[in-house]
């Protein structure tokens, strides 16, 4: 009897556990899953809230800050169309959390996808003047991503992406950005079911790999 | 065993009783709805997004003593104690704006900033010294296409409000910088010794600037130098006045950048003729060293040493005899150098300390021989940090000294001899009230000392801003400010009181997507201006002045796409008695009206940049001894319209700009004013002389070659110009 209640209790116990981490990956599994559905700008604003609500009861965790910036990120490029300085004040809360997730994970590709992504969003405040300091920047974090991961699609999708708004005469335009996008839906084609791990890019790869096959012809 | 099991099968129905619906409304504690607030349980993941109306409900299973977290961009976190046991809990919670926030609201009176800091105001980018086409890339040739200044041709020199040229003085990271012009002959525009791209940011105050900043009446120009090289680059420039040539080597901490130039301006006077009659076009060779090494913990050590030659010579004619020419001839060293270190000491305090030496001669040999040595060696250090939420407190101090050391031979071999030397020592400190996130005052005071007057001063400085809406805010700035008389004007007597002026100064901005408009009222009293008895003799301090003024500014990067434009325009009412004036009057280099109109326009299909700025001046007074009263004439009004044109293409795979620009393009008569011989003629009158430019055009042409820089380096944009 004793045995059966210690036995009951142990169980009880492992229980809580897991209904703690399944807590996790629900919340987690549940925003990520509204995540691949939103596109305004207060509802980027709600999931980075919502993130960065999980994000602060699992300290350990670096994917909950990679959403919570990957949201803020992109609700910062709506802001622009309303004032720039949101925009940039926001940009700086995703490298705030950019920056606790890198130190939980400092060899994460994706991360640095991200590094990359933010400070193309910090180029949009004004693309003439910031492209000088920025350009570089962009290329050596997209270059680390692949380093750390060859296999991650988001890094030549972003390369291509870049390349693609970039000037003919600095080294842009369709016919060079071609090759990242080939990369990118190659390796996204090998991409399996990801779970809470990033997966977005792939639609957007398709659409301009079919934009730039386009002009090409 | 039964009971315990109908227990367990209960535990859930105890727990989903437990939940406890939190609901409220989140404003901030002036009464701002909050939209988009972050409302939490801490260690829960249970929380809610306050909708437009500030709105939030959530259910939460945590219970007994637990901590409600609010975050929300702007303001402070805030926290609150609960209880929760089930049921509804109404909040009503009030954020405080946070001080990072608070600090949106920049002083603005009498400043212009083109800083890459870009949570200020950015009026005017350190690239857009480089387009401005009247400007042939020299910073006070741009600075002059902003409001409060007098362009003055004839020098070249940056004039603020009715202030003389040496009113202006020039910092770079916070040091005095002795001659920031280059060496010239009277009615010969000198440029601003240093190249614009040795500088991140610009910050260009036409009054009531900070208790930081002494020793200069009217305007300070605050320059802040790049940190770290991005790159490694050589550089080849091949232009119309010369040559230049240039490596910088990046390394993961530190940077090194060594050039070398050597301009001479006599092909060029082949191809243009010049109204002067050169002997020997203006020539000069020199130097630079620049050196960048972080420190860890973020700080940075810079060094800058340059070093300069130049010499010209000319004739010119003479006043007596309309047939006889006067050799003239300027041989001038200057050599530049400062160091120092910016970082944080002991976590808190923002720490900067540097020195900086100067050397400078300049020889002139003409009927008569003046050699003057002037050298300054000093250094300086401030400290600053936040002190609590809402204020933040900066001081430092400075030692400068100095030496003047001059030589006079007359035509009749008369000789005479100045040595001075001053010990000079200031202090200062100021502090930035955040009152709320509208409102901001600056109180500072400055002290000063002078071995050389053997006197001193207080300078006590105040400005304030206020948020009146959205984009727009007033601001305010008043205060004193010394400045020790020239010491041209030390030579006989150095009994002389600091000169004086004082500001007031409100100012009115509105900045909006692209859009910036400034407006600026003054006004401006100078006492204890260094006044000269006729005839010469040794100064009093009993000079007095005025100046007052509308400035108006407006910038739009928004409407012609790829293109920028901006206009100023001045407004200037002035009279001062000062040096050798025989009572109140408006200075020859016053005009009382000034306009710009600034326009730059990038071609992307044609890898072009093209600038343009037209320059409106209204006519300035001038002596005409033949005629009763003092600057009594008037100039004709003077108009520019000047054109430049960047091209930008690879050379053998390496980047290349190809730059040309063109001063007064319609052909514009050009009068600075008139000099006047010293004797009659026979005829009773004094000959007279206008001063024009040295020529009716400048045209410039030059490439610019960056090797090992290909498209990969797509770090050039417009701004590598």
């Amino acid at each position: 009897m004793k045995n059966i209640f210690l036995a009951f209790i142990l169980a009880a116990f492992s229980g809580a556990v897991s209904a703690q981490s399944n807590q996790y990956t629900d919340a987690m599994n549940k925003a990520i899953a509204r995540l691949d559905t939103v596109r305004t700008l207060p509802e980027y604003q709600e999931l980075a809230n919502t993130f960065s609500r999980i994000a602060a009861a699992e300290p350990k965790e670096w994917l909950p800050l990679y959403y919570t910036s990957f949201c803020h990120l992109n609700a910062a490029f709506p802001l622009y169309r309303e004032e720039a300085s949101k925009a940039l004040q926001t940009l700086d809360l995703a490298q705030a959390s950019l920056d606790k997730a890198l130190e939980l994970a400092p060899q994460e590709s994706e991360l640095f996808v991200l590094q990359a992504y933010i400070l193309i969003g910090r180029l949009m405040e004004n693309p003439m003047s910031k492209g000088a300091e920025i350009t570089p920047k962009v290329f050596g974090h997209l270059g680390k991503a692949a380093a750390l991961n060859p296999d991650n699609p988001r890094a030549p999708f972003l390369q291509g992406t870049y390349t693609l708004n970039m000037p003919e005469f600095y080294g842009g335009g369709a016919e060079k950005a071609l090759p990242h996008f080939e990369k990118a839906a190659a390796l996204f084609e090998k991409e399996k079911d990801r779970g809470m791990l990033p997966h977005w890019g792939k639609e957007a790869t398709n659409h301009y790999l079919q934009q730039v096959s386009d002009t090409k012809k | 065993m039964r009971t315990f099991l109908f227990l367990l099968l209960l535990l859930p129905a105890i727990f989903s009783s437990a939940q406890t619906r939190l609901e409220g409304d989140v404003l901030s504690t002036r009464g701002d709805t909050l939209f988009g607030a972050n409302i939490w349980i801490v260690g829960s993941y249970d929380g809610a997004t306050s909708d437009l109306h500030g709105s939030f409900s959530f259910e939460t299973a945590a219970k007994g003593a637990q901590t409600l977290l609010i975050t929300y961009l702007g303001c402070d976190t805030f926290r609150q104690a609960l209880s929760l046991n089930g049921g509804l809990l109404a909040l009503h919670p009030r954020l405080k704006e946070s001080a990072s926030a608070l600090q949106e609201v920049v002083i603005s009176a009498g400043s212009f900033e083109a800083a890459s800091d870009r949570r200020r105001a950015v009026v005017l980018r350190p690239v857009d010294i480089a387009l401005t086409a009247s400007a042939t890339a020299d910073i006070a040739g741009a600075i002059a296409t902003l409001p409060g200044t007098t362009r003055n041709g004839e020098s070249g020199k940056i004039l603020v409000r009715g202030g003389a040229a040496y009113e202006t003085r020039t910092f770079i990271d916070g040091l005095y910088v002795q001659n920031p012009y280059n060496s010239s002959v009277p009615n010969v525009p000198a440029r601003n010794r240093f190249s614009p791209f040795l500088f991140k940011g610009t910050q260009f105050s036409t009054g009531g600037y900070s208790a930081e900043y002494g020793q200069a009446l009217s305007s300070a120009l605050i320059l802040h130098t790049e940190d770290l090289a991005p790159s490694t680059t050589t550089g080849l420039s091949l232009m119309s006045v010369g040559e230049g040539l240039s490596h910088t080597q990046r390394w993961e901490r530190s940077s090194l950048a060594v050039s070398g130039s050597y301009t001479n301006l006599s092909p060029y006077f082949l191809l243009v003729p010049q109204q002067i009659d050169w002997l020997s076009a203006p020539q000069s060779g020199g130097g630079e060293i620049i050196f960048r090494q972080q420190t860890r913990g973020d700080g940075i050590f810079k060094t800058y040493v340059s070093g300069t030659r130049s010499w010209m010579e000319m004739r010119y004619p003479s006043f007596d005899d309309p047939q006889e020419t006067l050799p003239l001839r300027l041989r001038a060293g200057n050599l530049y150098s400062n160091i120092s270190y910016r970082g944080i000491l002991a976590g808190k305090w923002a720490l900067f300390a540097g020195g900086a030496y100067t050397y400078n001669r300049d020889r002139v040999a003409s009927f008569f021989e003046h050699d003057e040595k002037q050298q300054s060696g000093q250094f300086r250090f401030t400290l600053a940090r936040a002190a609590g939420e809402h204020v933040k407190v900066k001081f430092g101090a400075e030692q400068l000294l100095g030496r003047f050391d001059e030589f006079y031979r007359g035509e009749d071999s008369s000789a005479y001899s100045t040595l001075r030397d001053e010990r000079y020592t200031a202090g200062f400190a100021e502090t930035d009230l955040y009152f709320s996130s509208k409102f901001v005052a600056r109180v500072g005071i400055r002290g000063e000392y002078s071995a050389l007057l053997d006197r001193g001063n207080l300078a006590p400085r105040v400005s304030a801003a206020y948020i009146l809406g959205k984009n727009e805010q007033i601001a305010f700035a008043a205060g004193q400010f010394y400045q020790t008389p020239e010491y041209q004007l030390l030579r006989y007597n150095t009994d002389l009181q600091f000169e004086r002026a004082t500001h007031y100064m409100i100012n009115y901005q509105r900045i909006r997507d692209g859009f910036t408009f400034r407006a600026e009222v003054y006004h401006k009293r100078y006492a204890q201006l260094a006044k000269t008895p006729p005839g010469g003799g040794p100064a009093s301090s009993n000079g007095r002045g005025y100046a007052s003024g509308l400035d108006l500014f407006f910038r739009d990067l928004k409407t012609i796409r790829n293109g920028d434009y901006w206009i100023s325009y001045s407004y200037l009412d002035t009279k001062r008695d000062y040096r050798d004036f025989p009572g109140l009057a408006t200075p020859t280099f016053a005009a009382r009206h000034n306009a710009s109109i600034v326009y730059k326009q990038w071609f992307p299909g044609l890898n072009t940049a093209f600038g343009a700025t037209y320059s409106f001046q209204s006519p300035r007074p001038y002596n005409d001894p033949n005629r009763p009263g003092f600057n009594q004439m008037r100039t004709p009004a003077y108009h520019d319209l000047s054109i430049n044109a960047s091209y930008l293409t690879n050379l053998w795979g390496n980047f290349t700009i190809l730059y040309v620009s063109a001063t007064n393009l319609p052909g514009f008569e050009q009068v600075y004013g008139y000099q006047f011989g010293e004797e009659a003629g026979a005829d009773g009158t004094f000959p007279s002389r206008a001063i024009t430019p040295p020529a009716r055009h400048f045209l410039f042409v030059g490439l610019f070659i960056n090797f090992g820089k290909r498209y990969r380096a797509s770090e050039t944009t417009k701004e590598d110009l």
